[in-house]
């Protein structure tokens, strides 16, 4: 079978069988159980399968997966984060769109603790959403706040899936992106578009003040106000450099520290008699239902990468590229693109399995041997990545905040308020495209 | 006694899930004391990588079947939800016909691996000496499982159609 046929068989027959309707995982096995058969050997190659499957989730680069996912379940079921966005509420004040700033600032803090991006946006829909909307906020600037925050909980670490980019890239690449390289390098660019963010909300508030009418703060005294963010918030900030502190220093390798940001969330959350035993097995269970879901797709996928290099559709795809001269920042584009496109309907787990085989020879071509490089493409891939997130019809994002949000809010408006966001986090990708050192300064310092 | 039978199931489902929960916060605890004697130069835990690597793969595989049984593998239903729900409730049916047969191929292969590894005595040699037969056996069993919980879809067809709808709740990074 020529490279073409191959190709299109196996990036067809899962795009087909996803689009059906069968779970991400069954549509990658069905695909590696044909693409096994005709290409490794029949029988021979789907024990060999059967026994990949087994070696590539037996990975301990990816135990910071589960514990990263784990902290942020922990934060949230207790109520610690709850208590956090309601220190930081009282210390914002007088800014145009004071709640939206407050979404925003506190959707950062929780980014900076929690691994899970659906647990930030569930978290500020349900703490922030009705107060906003009771008090007569445009569902744009109540909701666009907190599902582009959200979307930053994926740049920021500790994040899950920054730690299965890194593992799954340099699965296929020839140059490894470390782990802890690419979620130190994830930080600068979160709170750039962070700042970004907000400067958006206050400007857009002060051009039109309809857009989040001014209203009466409850008045508090210095100590009422700072009290809170002393118990509340400041703590959070030491599990943050529990986390980030030992791995900077290199101390500490990326799965000790997200250990060691687990002990220090359950004493933070037992320390204010939030954290019960059921709890505690409760955000285990979560954690193990998550972590089952992306590990057995991974689990799923692990000889797809092996077919298409098998069957000659990864070199053929990447010859005729080469045929198209194209320079670097045309493939970094192409890439942004492909991912841009594929984010409407996929999830980021799959885009990244479907892309990285071919991505990354690419890159590891273009980019030559400098892993700087590469830790600014895996920067640029997560950005891609999250906008994914954000736009329809499967951002994911779009639906968890379609899932707390009142009733009579449509579908229609949770996108309209998206979109704008969405802008500012492509800008934001483009300014890290053009100037890589704003993904590469912190890691270059380490 | 049929609905003895689907609720035993459904507790050895949730019982596999659990464990895998239990396993990965012990395994939080010993990470952090593995960190400690190491830097009290008391000792370290040599064991605990492999055993992480066992325990996360065994753990996925195990719980699987429970994760299908709420509808929380990730899937793209936009066509799903587009279409008029008679229509959506025949493609659900083909869409679990196509992950019962695929569990069928998980489950003969995987037990073609495990006969294959015993009959070889093959051993994984690494901190431990792992059998490897005894590795791979979590494959077919869930396989076995997973096909089970395929067929319980479509025969409860309607209602899994209805859960699709709830992505919101749906488990998610």
């Amino acid at each position: 079978m020529d490279w073409v046929s191959a190709l299109v068989l196996m990036l067809g027959m899962i795009c087909a069988f996803m689009a059906l309707g069968l779970p991400v995982a069954f549509a990658f096995l069905l695909a590696n159980i044909v693409g096994a058969l005709i290409f490794l050997g029949g029988a021979v190659g789907l024990v060999a399968l059967v026994r990949g499957s087994m070696a590539s989730i037996g990975n301990f680069n990816l135990a910071p997966i589960p514990l990263f996912l784990l902290m942020g379940e922990i934060l949230l079921q207790s109520g610690v984060a709850f208590r956090a966005v309601d220190a930081i509420d009282r210390l914002i004040t007088r800014v145009p769109g004071r709640l939206s700033v407050v979404a925003v600032t506190g959707g950062t803090v929780f980014s900076a603790l929690s691994g899970s991006t659906i647990a930030t946006t569930a978290m500020l829909g349900q703490a922030l959403l009705p107060d906003m909307l009771k008090r007569g906020y445009h569902p744009t600037m109540a909701m666009g706040p907190i599902m582009a925050i959200g979307g930053v909980d994926m740049l920021i670490p500790p994040s899950a899936l920054t730690v299965l980019l890194a593992t799954l890239a340099s699965g296929v690449s020839k140059v490894k992106i470390s782990v802890a390289d690419l979620l130190i390098a994830g930080i600068l660019p979160g709170l750039i578009m962070s700042a970004c963010f907000l400067a958006y909300i206050v400007l857009r508030c002060r051009a039109n003040p309809a857009l989040a009418p001014v209203y009466e703060v409850t008045r508090f005294t210095a100590r009422e106000r700072w009290l809170p963010f002393v118990k509340y918030v400041i703590p959070l900030f030491l599990i943050f450099v529990v986390v980030m502190g030992t791995m900077f220093a290199g101390i500490a390798s990326p799965t000790d520290a997200a250990a060691l940001g687990c002990l220090a969330t359950v004493i933070l959350a037992m320390g204010y008699r939030s954290l019960r035993m059921k709890t505690l097995v409760a955000c285990l269970k979560s954690t193990a239902v998550v972590t089952t879901m992306i590990f057995f797709i991974i689990a799923a996928s692990t000889s797809f990468a092996q077919i298409l290099a098998f069957s000659g559709a990864t070199d053929g795809a990447l010859a005729e590229l080469g045929k198209l001269g194209l320079g670097k920042y045309a493939a970094i584009f192409a890439m942004i693109g492909v991912l841009l496109v594929l984010g409407c309907f996929m999830d980021q787990v799959s885009m990244m399995l479907l892309t990285l085989p071919f991505f990354m020879p690419l890159a590891n071509a273009l980019l030559g041997p400098s892993s700087f490089d590469h830790v600014w493409l895996g920067v640029i891939l997560l950005i891609s990545l999250q906008v994914g997130l954000l736009t329809p019809p499967f951002g994911l994002l779009l639906f968890v905040m379609k899932g707390v949000a009142p009733p009579e809010i449509t579908l229609r408006q949770v996108w309209a308020a998206a979109t704008p966001f969405t802008l500012v986090v492509l800008v934001v990708l483009l300014a890290i495209v053009f100037v890589p050192a704003l993904a590469t300064v912190l890691v270059r310092l380490m | 006694m049929g609905a003895t039978l689907l609720k035993a199931f459904e507790r050895v489902l949730e019982f596999f899930c659990t464990v895998f929960a239990l396993v990965l916060g012990a395994l939080i605890l010993l990470m952090c004391v593995d960190i400690a004697i190491r830097n009290f130069r008391i000792g370290s835990l040599p064991w605990l990588i492999e055993l992480t690597e066992y325990a996360m793969y065994a753990g996925t595989f195990l719980a699987a079947p429970w994760v299908l049984r709420l509808g929380s593998h990730v899937r793209v239903d936009a066509l799903l939800t587009a279409i008029p729900k008679k229509a959506a409730v025949r493609m659900e049916q083909l869409v679990d016909a196509v992950g019962f047969a695929i569990s069928l191929v998980l489950v003969y292969f995987g037990a073609l691996a495990v006969l294959d590894a015993w009959n070889t005595n093959l051993v994984a040699r690494k901190t431990w000496n792992f059998d490897e037969w005894l590795l791979l056996l979590p494959i077919p069993i869930s396989g076995v499982l997973l096909a089970a919980e395929f067929v319980l879809r479509i025969a409860r067809v309607r209602g899994v159609v209805a859960d699709a709808y709830d992505r919101a709740s749906r488990a998610s990074i």
